[in-house]
């Protein structure tokens, strides 16, 4: 039985793991093979620059995680706790940021900030809390909201102050949330990219943004892939500890079972204010964005950038071919990405062994822990000669993006198909359902919503891909983000209004696939 | 309903794949030439003439900046995305040359360009096509009504009256960033020239990523209300007001080149190693050489013809003259330090 379980799943997960190899491993080594010289790691020491980006990648980081946390903790307690009005418009509304398109997320902050703030520390940690308060507000508000009531309640009858409830109890309690969701956001800012290009500037590059402009101006592969080994060790690192975490406060709380939900409190003046306040500074920058698409200082309101979209660009392709290929691309793109997610699930779900589970597991993470933008290199350097020379194909961008999408896919399938009992698979076999009968009536029905999820957020990180597009992409057939990017990068104000516009377009995208794939009835719910 | 989306995903996602690739050429159909440039360039009046007469179409495919352009050409050496290439520099040129890019091509028109671009490329990879000047540019405006005179020199601009004022693009990132820290290796020499700017970073100067954002967000007259004056251009940035600025016209422009800092570029053309239409595009090459397409260059891309004898339109007779003796360093210098003259250069100025 056991035997036959790891057959199949040797079966099904060949496939993502052969592609995998191919398309990821292959890539990294050629990129390793070509730049990592001792010189070039030497020079990570010995580099002025590359030790300030280094330097400014970790400090930035830091200041962005506490900075996040600073707000979101109290943001997540009232929004939790309180029963402030407009509160789930609020909590609904911190979400946005977070899956927007990194590059739509900079134009909306280059509306609403001073122009003299473009290109300073301010604004990098500014966007960067933008973006992360979310899972902040989410990791963090959860926990607070799976506290028993009834703690506080015994402590209080022990003689415990207000204060001393709170410390010793909630933000005990929600330490571990507070600690992960922390982890979290620090592991999105160490590999930033779009906002640090967008927002930052020379000076203030992190290691990804060093990296492209390294190995898109001058080509340097060696300390391009000196930079891509120093971030892969960080974010390897750091997903170790966080796993090993996650596994142990998983334990901790799935054994308290049942919790009835914390009676909400009337709201009290610092609640409604930092509540409201969230609010507002995620709204703004999102209304000051499609405002921006329809206001060119010099012509007032206007239509013209939207009507520009389908007029022929400096380079003869219109905006409107990039929305086309952008739409294509997510399309394939999403296909292979949960093709290969729902695979490896499969087949790890089938492993008997618990720490092959986690190996494979952690392999099929990787890609997260490499930069896009040395992903979207490997794939250029590898299939470049003979037979395979892919450099001209159109797959190679969906291929790319698959690539990077294909572990926030796995991350929503896994915990899917972990849900459904053992127990319940083994009784099925026993009681004579053949293993196709066990899959179609056991497995997939419990897995069909989490693929229609990944779905949605693959088709979501497609769509916003910019670090492996910049290479992938064939010129004069750009996905939206680069088209953005250019735009940005030859300043006027109809650039950045036409720049606004397509963001818009981009941030509707993602809002609507995102609430058909995740929006479930509410029978279901139940 | 979860179950018809996914399916509905997947035939899309089926259909927009299969009809994704759709360069197959028809033999029968009149050529098309894919010139891969950069964002700005602009194909001179000639071209459409050519067009018509040969039955040989030009198409632009652009890149962002000349860099990103020759970075995407040695990744794609062999199967290019295009047939031609243009933006090519001195800067630039050895990088590429010594990546195979090209398909050599000695053009019948090559003996009308100058000797010093010739020389440049004695095996005929690329073909020299224009040539450009990078020095520093004052907003006279600006200067007359603060009742200050403009820096002449490298020297005068790191004097302290003129603190603050300059804004250029990063080196690294930037082909005229890089032509102007070479101007000071040759103004300075290898060992002067940080010394120099150790000095006009402590004067206030502004690095950017690019000259876009130096010229039209930060310089005074770019059109963007930057506030400083000076910044790195081209010799024959000055006629832009007269010739391609709103109406009405000046007649005088507004800014004017520092012609004692000039570095002076060729710009190059070649064949793509890998095209499937080779004498299609050694017909766009001699194209470039012609006598009409290089007396077009300057209005249209502000740059100066390579060929002999070419008189220049009034504006840039007038007001963008190229430097009588340019500063220049060898490609063969510049292949050899360029990487460690812009490290050094990073650190003294950060």
């Amino acid at each position: 039985m056991e035997r036959r379980r790891s057959l199949t799943a040797a079966l099904i997960g060949g496939l993502p793991a052969l592609f995998i190899a191919v398309f990821f491993g292959w890539p990294l080594v050629t990129v390793m093979r070509r730049g990592l010289t001792g010189g070039a790691l030497a020079s990570l020491v010995t580099d002025d620059r590359l030790r300030g980006v280094i330097g400014f990648t970790l400090w930035q980081a830091i200041a962005s995680t506490v900075l996040t946390a600073a707000i979101g903790v109290p943001g997540a307690y009232a929004l939790a706790r309180y029963d402030v009005p407009g509160r789930n418009l609020i909590a609904a509304l911190s979400s946005v940021p977070f899956v927007l398109p990194t590059v739509v997320s900079g134009v909306a902050l280059l509306s609403v900030l001073p122009d003299s703030w473009r290109r300073t520390v301010p604004a990098v940690l500014i966007g960067h809390v933008w973006v992360n308060l979310a899972v902040v507000i989410r990791l963090v508000g959860a926990a607070f909201e799976r506290i028993d009531p009834t703690l506080g309640d015994a402590a209080a009858t022990l003689g415990a102050s207000g204060r001393q409830r709170f410390r010793q109890v909630t933000l005990a309690l929600a330490a571990p949330a507070i600690a992960g969701a922390s982890a979290v956001v620090f592991l999105f800012c160490v590999t930033s990219f779009g906002l640090a290009l967008l927002l930052g500037g020379p000076g203030r590059e992190t290691i990804e943004v060093e990296i492209w402009r390294r190995t898109s101006t001058t080509l340097d592969l060696a300390t391009s892939s000196a930079l891509a080994l120093v971030q892969f060790v960080v974010v390897a690192a750091l997903a170790l500890v966080a796993a090993r975490h996650e596994r142990r406060h998983l334990t901790a709380s799935s054994s308290g079972g049942a919790v009835r939900p914390f009676p909400r409190q009337p709201a009290r003046l610092w609640a409604r204010t930092v509540v409201w306040l969230i609010g507002v500074v995620i709204a703004a920058p999102l209304v000051a964005l499609a405002v921006r698409s329809i206001r060119v200082p010099e012509r007032g309101w206007t239509l013209a950038t939207w009507r520009a979209l389908d007029a022929p660009g400096a380079d003869g392709a219109s905006a409107l071919t990039a929305i086309g290929v952008s739409a294509a691309t997510m399309s394939v793109a999403t296909v292979i990405a949960v093709g290969l997610a729902f695979g490896a699930t499969v087949a790890i779900t089938r492993l008997s062994h618990p720490k092959a589970q986690s190996t494979a597991e952690v392999v099929l993470m990787l890609p997260l822990g490499v930069s896009a933008v040395t992903i979207g290199l490997g794939l250029i350097l590898t299939f470049n000669r003979a037979w395979y020379d892919l450099r001209n194909a159109w797959i190679m961008l969906p291929l790319g993006q698959a690539l990077v999408a294909m572990p926030f896919a796995v991350r929503i399938l896994l915990p899917a198909a972990r849900a459904v009992p053992t127990g319940l698979l083994d009784s099925a076999a026993t009681l004579g359902a053949s293993p196709w009968r066990v899959w179609s009536t056991v497995e997939w029905p419990a897995l069909r919503r989490a693929c229609v999820v990944a779905a949605g957020f693959a088709a979501a990180v497609s769509l916003g891909e910019f670090g492996a597009s910049s290479f992938l992409s064939r010129s004069g057939r750009e996905s939206v983000p680069l088209v953005i990017g250019r735009l940005l990068s030859r300043p006027s104000s109809f650039n950045l209004a036409q720049a606004s516009a397509l963001a818009t377009v981009l941030a509707a995208a993602v809002t609507v696939i995102l609430t058909l794939t995740m929006w479930r009835p509410r029978r279901a719910a139940r | 309903m979860n179950r018809r989306l996914l399916v509905g995903l997947i035939g899309v996602a089926t259909l927009l794949g299969a009809c994704g690739d759709s360069n197959d050429v028809d033999p029968s159909a009149p050529v098309t030439v894919r010139l891969l440039t950069y964002e700005g360039f602009v194909l001179p009046p000639s071209a459409a003439a050519f067009s018509q007469s040969t039955g040989i179409s030009i198409e632009l495919v652009t890149s962002p900046d000349a860099g990103t352009l020759v970075n995407k050409a040695i990744l794609a050496a062999g199967n290019p995305e295009g047939d031609v290439l243009w933006g090519l520099d001195t800067t630039l040129l050895s990088r590429a040359l010594a990546n195979d890019v090209f398909t050599p091509y000695a053009s019948n028109q090559l003996d009308t360009v100058s000797d010093d671009a010739r020389a440049l490329v004695p095996g005929h990879e690329v073909t020299p096509v224009d040539t450009g000047d990078v020095c520093l540019n004052v907003d006279d405006e600006w200067f007359a009504t603060a009742g200050i005179e403009p820096p002449r020199s490298f020297d005068e601009l790191a004097d302290p009256t003129y603190r603050d004022l300059f804004v250029m693009p990063d080196p690294a990132l930037s082909t005229p960033g890089l032509a102007i820290m070479l101007a000071t290796v040759a103004a300075f020499g290898e060992d002067g020239y940080i010394a120099y700017w150790e000095r006009l970073h402590d004067n206030g100067m502004l690095v950017v990523d690019s000259w876009s954002t130096a010229y039209f967000t930060e310089f005074t007259a770019g059109g963007g209300g930057g506030n400083r004056p000076i910044v790195v251009s081209y010799a024959s940035s000055p006629p832009f007001a007269l010739v391609a600025g709103p109406d009405p016209k000046p007649t005088k422009a507004p800014t004017s080149a520092v012609l004692s800092t000039c570095f002076r570029q060729v710009e190059f053309a070649g064949i793509l190693r890998g095209s499937e239409h080779v004498e299609a595009a050694q017909a766009v090459i001699d194209l470039f050489l012609s006598q009409d397409f290089q007396a077009e260059l300057p209005e249209s891309n502000f740059v100066y013809p390579v060929r002999d004898n070419i008189d220049l339109p009034k504006a840039f007779a007038s007001f963008g003259r190229p430097a009588d003796e340019p500063l220049s360093v060898t490609p063969g210098d510049i292949a050899a330090h360029r990487d460690e003259w812009i490290e050094a250069w990073n650190a003294a100025v950060r």
